[in-house]
């Protein structure tokens, strides 16, 4: 067999390439995408990132008996797509370095948070949006609102209502419109 | 850049008009309806004539048939459609662009059948299979109806396609019912069975080997273990933005590409500008995803004929190629990134010096490493000469990739139909002729050099292009189509895009370029043996499915053996031709 000397002298040339890990740290690129991490107390629960997942690792229930809105991510299935850490008006959710999710336990690959959801300021009861996305989106309005000076007071009491109370005033209002005193005893 | 499109369509549409009227020449009777939109002639014809039309436009206007969709349009209009996607390269090979014909038909609800193309068209074989597995249309004097894309269990009758089957059905399963079966039969032909799978693989496949000996007479295969029903899953599940994530999925390897594909027949079907911007991110990432997988397939090349010293080496620079991608998608693979409209990640310049940086040693290390690689006689010696692919087969059978140049076809999606910012960067088109398993690794070593200078040159042209990197507040158009298509790795991926109600997708084809290539492996492997298999299989760079062990069966006495992958493996690195037939008496 003829000796390939460029064969021979490449080999000589070759160095150790292997590292230490897992024994020692691997530095990954900036921007890496890996496992998404939320931020307890900045997330609202307002479902953007479960709305925008496309393998569904991010899902919302509600519990309207218990008042309890349940966020979950589960590692398992999730692609690193980063849409979460995109839609997230918060910033509550992002993606970190951390890639070594393996694990014997796929409970293990679970994180929930339980935010409360908002109770109705007229009937009392729970509805489909937790209270921390009421006060924050209602501060909103009253700032965008500054201009048409709407009282604060009125913009609060609007908005704490849940939904069937407010079709139920909306419809008083515009049957009082048409007849006027049908229903005194209703309305805003 | 706009204006440079808007010039090649009209010249486009003079191209495609004399089509049509060479078409309308000899079947004016039996053409319906006919559309000229960008590069794309609609037409529609009475059933009757499909065969007879397909032919002519494939042999004659010399197109190649990319893809033919099945669809489900009765909730529309109560029938069913067919649309064959061909790709006009031959005639025009002085013009840069190259358009596509696209000849839909309608199969009434009552009346599924059809007339096959197979018989005129042989590339039209898996496809025609598919529709009458999945849309339980049936093309008429199809010479091999047996199942490709529904397992061997599944229930006859139940259409998976069609719009009633839901995508969480899961019907009872009845007996087994699959054959395979040599072209040839002679009692002298022993079966040998290779598959179906194996733990490391990433795409199982079965293949029965026809042997004589040692020599292999014809191959059978079956595939589709891994049949996931993607397309039913966007359709139901998905809006069209999320579904480029499921693309994605559609292979480990070239993800990207597909989701690509997708996001340009989306784009198509909507009339989307993409920014330019985008555009040269898209190439830059399509080109490292080829350059990490040509890589993969030499290093395997290497392995499967014994030479392993060229595979540590081919993979040990291929990781920096992977480090390329996380430097600039955030993932070692390119994923994540393909958006319709545009991409969703920008590219720094800092990334891009670093990238150049990367580029150069790989530059210099490939070429090193390649240069004791072809001229070590442990690869040529079992590669040269070994699963020949006839131009005229790769015609016959549209093969594509370095399939195709291989076997001297100049077919390069980034040539004929230049997507991303393949107009704007230089390369060339490599090919080879001689046919054989070494041709095919040397295409792919010539590509690894061009994909280099493109990235280098489209990050270099990064520079001066500003702008934003993807189009947003896209407007969905119902009931569009559009076809999407970029050359992967592996050649061509035409996906076709049926647009829906409520951003979703109505249909969704996917076409992974070794759907085009598989049908030529029995061509490749008549004649060579069962040694050379493996490495003919790889040479096809298919998502390989190693083979888990070798079963004999001794058509005569019915006696059989198992034979080890690993002795299938040590035989494939030496080449050795004893017969394995001995253990069988």
């Amino acid at each position: 067999m003829v000796l390939n000397l460029k064969l021979l002298s490449k080999a000589c040339r070759s160095k150790v390439v292997t590292t230490q890990y897992p024994f020692s740290p691997i530095e990954v690129a900036e921007g890496f995408r890996g496992k998404p991490v939320i931020e307890f107390d900045k997330c609202m629960g307002c479902g953007a990132c479960a709305a925008v997942c496309p393998p569904e690792a991010i899902t919302v229930t509600r519990d309207k008996e218990k008042g309890v809105l349940t966020w979950r991510i589960f590692y398992g299935r999730c692609i690193f797509c980063g849409r979460c850490h995109e839609v997230c008006p918060l910033g509550a959710i992002k993606l970190s370095n951390e890639f070594e999710l393996a694990s014997l336990n796929d409970k293990d690959l679970n994180v929930e948070l339980d935010i409360a959801l908002a109770k109705c300021s007229s009937c009392g009861e729970h509805y489909n949006v937790s209270a921390i996305e009421v006060s924050v989106s209602t501060e909103l309005l009253i700032k965008s609102r500054e201009l048409s000076k709407t009282a604060p007071e009125l913009t609060r009491l609007a908005t704490t209502k849940c939904e069937k109370c407010r079709r139920k005033e909306s419809v008083t209002k515009i049957a009082n419109s048409v007849i006027p005193g049908l229903n005194d005893g209703g309305g805003v | 850049m706009a204006e440079l499109d808007k010039q090649n369509w009209d010249e486009m549409k003079d191209t495609l008009t004399e089509y049509l009227e060479a078409i309308e020449e000899g079947y004016a009777d039996a053409i319906v309806e006919s559309r000229i939109i960008r590069d794309k002639l609609y037409i529609h014809v009475e059933k009757e004539y499909l065969d007879d039309i397909i032919s002519f436009i494939y042999w004659e206007l010399k197109g190649f048939l990319s893809s033919m969709i099945g669809v489900d349009e009765r909730p529309i209009d109560s029938t069913y459609k067919l649309y064959y996607l061909l790709s006009m390269e031959g005639r025009e090979a002085d013009k840069s662009v190259k358009p596509w014909i696209i000849v839909t038909t309608s199969i009434p609800w009552h009346d599924t059948e059809f007339p096959s193309v197979t018989p005129k068209v042989p590339a039209a074989s898996w496809y025609e299979r598919e529709v009458h597995d999945l849309l339980g249309l049936k093309p008429l004097e199809h010479p091999d109806l047996r199942r490709l894309v529904v397992p061997d269990d599944w229930p006859e009758g139940d259409y998976p396609l069609r719009k009633e089957f839901k995508f969480d059905e899961r019907p009872p399963r009845t007996e087994k019912n699959y054959e395979f079966k040599p072209k040839v039969e002679s009692n002298k032909i022993v079966q040998m069975a290779m598959g179906p799978l194996h733990p490391m693989a990433d795409e199982p496949a079965q293949f029965r080997l026809f042997v004589n000996g040692e020599e292999i007479v014809d191959v059978d295969y079956r595939m589709f273990y891994v049949h996931r029903g993607l397309e039913k899953i966007a359709e139901e599940r998905f809006t069209y933005n999320q579904t480029s994530f499921l693309a994605e999925r559609v292979c480990g390897i070239c993800g990207f590409a597909h989701s690509i594909s997708y996001c340009q027949a989306v784009e198509d079907a909507f009339n989307v500008d993409v920014p330019e911007r985008a555009l040269f991110i898209r190439t830059i990432l399509l080109e490292i995803e080829r350059l990490h997988s040509h890589m993969l397939n030499l290093g395997i090349a290497c392995h499967l004929t014994g030479f392993d010293w060229g595979f540590t080496q081919i993979f040990k620079i291929r990781e920096s190629v992977m480090k390329m991608a996380e430097i600039l998608t955030g993932g070692r693979k390119t994923y994540g990134m393909a958006i319709v409209g545009g991409v969703r990640r920008d590219i720094l310049r800092e990334q891009a010096d670093k990238v150049i940086e990367e580029l150069r040693t790989l530059r210099k290390e490939f070429s090193e490493i390649w240069d004791v690689v072809s001229t070590t006689k442990t690869l040529i010696d079992r590669t040269e000469g070994v699963g020949i692919l006839p131009a005229k087969i790769a015609r016959s059978v549209s093969v594509v990739g370095p399939m195709a140049r291989g076997s001297g076809l100049s077919r390069d999606a980034r040539k004929d139909h230049p997507h991303a910012a393949y107009k704007h960067v230089p390369f060339k088109v490599q090919t080879q002729n001689k046919g054989d398993a070494l041709a095919r690794f040397t295409v792919r070593s010539g590509e690894i050099m061009e994909s280099i200078s493109i990235v280098e040159h489209a990050l270099d042209a990064l520079q001066s292009i500003g702008g934003p990197i993807v189009t947003e507040n896209i407007e969905p158009v119902e009931y569009a189509s559009g076809v999407g298509v970029d050359e992967a790795p592996r050649g061509e991926n035409p996906h076709f895009v049926i647009t829906g109600k409520d951003s979703r997708v109505y249909r969704w084809r996917v076409r992974a370029a070794t759907y085009n290539n598989w049908p030529a492996l029995p061509y490749m492997s008549r004649g060579y043996t069962i040694a050379d298999f493996p490495v003919i299989v790889g040479s096809l760079d298919p998502c390989y499915s190693c083979t888990e062990r070798v079963e004999l069966v001794n058509a005569e006495t019915g006696k059989t053996i198992v034979v080890s992958y690993s002795e299938l493996e040590k035989r494939s690195i030496k080449g050795s031709t004893k017969p394995l037939l001995d253990k069988l008496r």
